[in-house]
């Protein structure tokens, strides 16, 4: 697992908030589904866990949702796509 | 042994399939392998225990494949293959990987050891930044070609190698992959989005973001 160098510059009450979104949003997650990061596969539960511990794989699930959150709030993924696909025209 | 002056492109494929990750890259391969082989391309599949370093080190000398396509774990210094045994590394020896192309499933590996390749005289290396993320359905478990969801995430993967062996360059390669997922994402934010589809938007925007290309864009097999 590679260094959360985002991570860990999260102040306590970020990392918290944080962590209550992304609990939410993995509680909803199927029990047959399962989430492959890297070398590492685990189910919903143990995703809650690792979240809930706040250890390197709960961080860079935390990260993951925070990139996507963040970058979806500001456009640019939107922005992405358009520029994207206009360049491909 | 004379040298034809037509020598037959080849793909070389590492397969590990150890554990479940590997296994589930170890059968989303085989729509790869299909098509080179109705290109009439030489394939060079190195699966399950001949996922190994002496393996593809072997192969890699003695055939010199045009197109070398390696699933497995990895780090940003290295790939390996099967139970994890390292594959290729910075120290490895990459005279025989000048003028390949290399795709590379595996995790962070594009951070420092494609670029090292890179310089090293392979002409392209595409590959990511960051880790590989897929959701895979366990309901699917012995039949991974079928996962809904999982096909989400590996098939515009698989877009890298189908798009270089059908003859274009690993520009068009690394586009077509792009678009593919940007187009499943598109979808996965829309509200026709299945729930499973909704739950894999983040996942599908860090892969999105952490696969690169680095070196000759216009490198072909």
């Amino acid at each position: 697992m590679s260094n959360n160098k985002s991570a860990s510059v999260w102040n306590k009450e970020t990392k918290e908030q944080l962590q209550k979104l992304v609990l939410a949003r993995l509680m909803i997650v199927p029990r047959n589904l399962k989430l492959s990061i890297g070398s590492v596969e685990f189910a919903r539960d143990d995703a809650v866990t690792h979240v809930k511990r706040g250890d390197d794989i709960g961080e860079k699930i935390m990260e993951i949702q925070l990139e996507f959150l963040r970058d979806l709030a500001s456009g640019k993924i939107y922005s992405d796509e358009k520029d994207y696909f206009d360049n491909q025209a | 042994m004379a040298r034809s002056t037509a020598m037959k492109k080849t793909i070389l494929i590492t397969r590990p399939n150890h554990d479940p990750t590997t296994n589930y890259l170890f059968y989303w391969s085989l729509p790869v392998i299909k098509l080179a082989q109705k290109k009439q391309v030489g394939v060079l599949d190195l699966s399950g225990t001949k996922a190994s370093h002496k393996y593809f080190w072997s192969y890699i000398s003695s055939r010199s494949p045009s197109l070398v396509f390696i699933n497995g774990h990895g780090n940003e210094k290295s790939v390996t293959g099967q139970h994890n045994e390292p594959i290729i590394t910075l120290e490895s020896k990459t005279s025989n990987l000048v003028n390949s192309i290399l795709y590379v499933r595996s995790c962070s590996s594009a951070e420092v050891l494609g670029a090292h390749l890179v310089t090293n005289g392979a002409s392209c290396f595409i590959g990511y930044k960051r880790e590989y993320i897929f959701f895979r359905n366990l309901d699917f478990d012995t039949r991974p070609l079928e996962d809904p969801i999982a096909r989400f995430f590996l098939e515009p993967s698989n877009l890298i190698p189908t798009t270089i062996l059908k003859g274009y360059s690993a520009g068009v390669a690394y586009t077509r992959s792009q678009k593919a997922m940007r187009r499943n994402l598109l979808k996965f934010l829309s509200s026709e989005a299945s729930f499973e589809e909704r739950l894999s938007v983040s996942y599908l925007w860090s892969n999105i973001r952490s696969q690169v290309l680095l070196g000759n864009s216009n490198a072909k097999m």
